[in-house]
């Protein structure tokens, strides 16, 4: 399967190209024990919280937990879930999710998010974030995409990559 | 200074709004009337030109109501749904449109949806983070009350275990809806369809008795009746999800291949994080959607949020043309008065202690206004609660928040520096020429 998804890719790259694809551009897929890291995004904000999404599947044979993520300045991102409760929209603090072998777990807007709150810089759209995931399979540095502060999905959203 | 701004208590932030907001008016009033006791006169204006007043009164306060029943209205109804929908955490369904699957399973409005197999119910329901899989049958009726099939474990999750009478053990039993006109003994013949073209007869022979009756929930399953699962599938000639060798056995576990569909399987969890990881599990291209209804509600509350907007600026418009109105009103009612201005300002009264008089007439009318506006706002959305509710199930409940005060309080401080400008017009007029009139 994934010989065949390499071949699909590599078929794909000529149009990929044409289609106007940066491929000097940071990666949008990463990968820690296993665990698949595709399209990390968050929206455009000058005074915060972020809110951090991106796609998740685990390609391993042991479970990952996803326990949040972190800055190089130290600002602490935590799991989120949005729910409505009392009829108002709000977030809950999650405790870390394991993503079992061969499972997916979506991070996306109205669903599970890590929070930061007290950034110290805006965020602007187009431009890229440093953000290190933390996992029980260890730390990774992944690149998040900025994207307009009403987007509700990453610009590249439903590629393969 | 927004991060401290940020960290007052919610109370201390609407407050301070209000103060700010009630600031100009504060300050006009305290120059203008410092020294000075205009009351007794500002007393007798009023009762001099008492139908002229109330009327002014009036035109205030209908104005200013209208716009805060919208308002309250409008958040009335986003809560409420919200709260109908808050027991039903996951939603697992064939694939197609959220929306229109979330208004069939979760707020009962009829619609043709496409069934689950038993493969798919099984996987959901032996999921090991699942707690409750209540499939959910419904396309019968009684005297236009949906008939609902699901599991017993759904029904005491609904309602919280409270229950008068009891939870129904064997195909052929009911738990009512609290709004169901029935009572614990009751029997009944489920009509096929809903609406004006249910078949009354479909199911004749077929009797159904009331075991059981849920607490009120405030959601449109108040107006349901609940009934096993097995006895939806029986009445319309299908097998019941158990071997024959089972007898007369409701409830999970189903035998897959005996297991005729269903539109809908509720999820909850034991763990709250456990729901987002089903979300992603239960997503299966082709085979089945599951979704969060406070996520459908939300994306519904971004695009009611555009409405909302919509009859702010609607709310503003008029509070502009009042505001013209008003400001026109008051050019006229000191018209009304300006032979008695002109003998204050010949008696030698100071021009500020005649402008004081002017404005806190004009202040007062519209103080009088902006309350009565609030109670007229609060009575407005306290008649159209009650008339929602009856007719959608969803409990709204009234209430004025401060977003409607805010907005009331804006409305009199904007107004009062206005009314500024017929109190200085007053003093432009020659006193010999309105002492004539």
């Amino acid at each position: 399967m994934k010989h065949l998804l390499a071949a699909l890719l590599m078929m794909a790259t000529p149009v990929l190209a044409e289609d106007g694809h940066d491929h000097d551009a940071p990666a949008h897929a990463f990968e820690i024990g296993g665990l698949d890291i595709l399209h990390p995004w968050t929206n455009a904000t000058d005074h915060g919280p972020a809110l951090l999404f991106m796609e998740l599947h685990n390609e391993g044979s042991a479970p990952v937990e996803i326990l949040g993520a972190r800055l190089d300045s130290g600002v602490e991102g935590q799991l989120v879930g949005f729910r409505m409760k009392g009829g108002e929209m709000g977030f809950e603090t999650l405790p870390p999710i394991p993503v079992a072998p061969d499972r997916q777990l979506a991070l996306a807007p109205d669903g599970l998010a890590i929070r930061f709150d007290g950034l110290q810089v805006a965020l602007e759209e187009g431009h890229h974030w440093q953000v290190i995931l933390m996992t029980s399979a260890g730390e990774l540095e992944i690149d998040v995409m900025i994207e307009a502060d009403d987007a509700r999905q990453h610009s590249h959203a439903g590629h393969s990559h | 200074m927004r991060e401290i701004w940020d960290g007052l208590p919610v109370l201390a932030q609407d407050l301070m709004s209000a103060g700010a907001l009630l600031l100009p008016l504060l300050v006009v009033g305290g120059v203008l009337l410092r020294g000075f006791r205009p009351w007794s006169l500002i007393r007798a204006l009023m009762w001099r030109f008492r139908w002229a007043n109330l009327l002014f009164v009036l035109l205030i306060a209908v104005s200013t109501g209208m716009g805060i029943g919208l308002i309250a209205q409008e958040r009335g109804l986003r809560t409420g749904s919200a709260q109908a929908a808050e027991k039903f955490d996951l939603v697992v369904t064939a694939p197609g449109s959220e929306l229109t699957m979330m208004l069939a399973a979760v707020f009962l409005q009829p619609s043709a949806v496409p069934l689950l197999d038993g493969a798919a119910y099984d996987r959901i329901a032996n999921h090991p983070q699942v707690q409750i899989a209540a499939p959910v049958a419904f396309g019968d009726s009684h005297d236009g009350a949906p008939v609902v099939g699901t599991i017993a474990d759904f029904v005491t999750y609904l309602s919280d275990g409270e229950i008068e009478g009891r939870i129904f053990t064997r195909s052929g039993e009911a738990v009512a809806g609290a709004a169901i006109d029935l009572q614990i003994g009751d029997r009944f013949t489920p009509a096929h369809g809903r609406g004006g073209g249910a078949d009354a007869e479909a199911h004749d022979g077929v009797q159904i008795e009331i075991v059981g009756r849920m607490a009120r929930s405030g959601s449109p399953w108040d107006r349901a009746i609940l009934i096993p699962i097995e006895t939806v599938w029986e009445v319309h000639g299908l097998a019941n999800g158990h071997p024959f060798e089972e007898g007369d056995r409701i409830g999970p576990p189903f035998a897959p291949d005996l297991f005729p569909g269903t539109p809908a399987v509720i999820v909850h969890a034991d763990e709250l994080w456990a729901n987002y990881a089903l979300r992603s599990e239960f997503t299966e291209a082709g085979e089945t959607m599951a979704f969060f209804p406070g996520t459908v509600l939300a994306d519904l509350y971004r695009v009611m949020g555009d409405v909302r907007q919509a009859m702010s600026v609607m709310s503003v418009v008029t509070q502009v043309l009042v505001a013209a109105s008003v400001l026109l009103g008051l050019f006229i009612l000191t018209r009304l008065f300006q032979r008695q201005l002109a003998m204050l300002r010949a008696l030698g009264a100071p021009r500020r202690f005649v402008m004081a008089v002017v404005w806190g007439y004009g202040v007062s009318l519209l103080l009088a206004g902006t309350v009565l506006g609030l109670a007229f706002g609060y009575a407005a959305v306290l008649v159209l609660s009650r008339i929602v509710t009856e007719r959608t199930d969803i409990l709204v409940t009234a209430s004025i928040s401060w977003a409607e005060v805010t907005l009331a309080l804006g409305f009199l401080s904007a107004m009062s520096l206005l009314s500024l400008v017929p109190a200085l017009v007053v003093l432009t007029r020659p006193v010999v020429e309105n002492l004539r009139q």
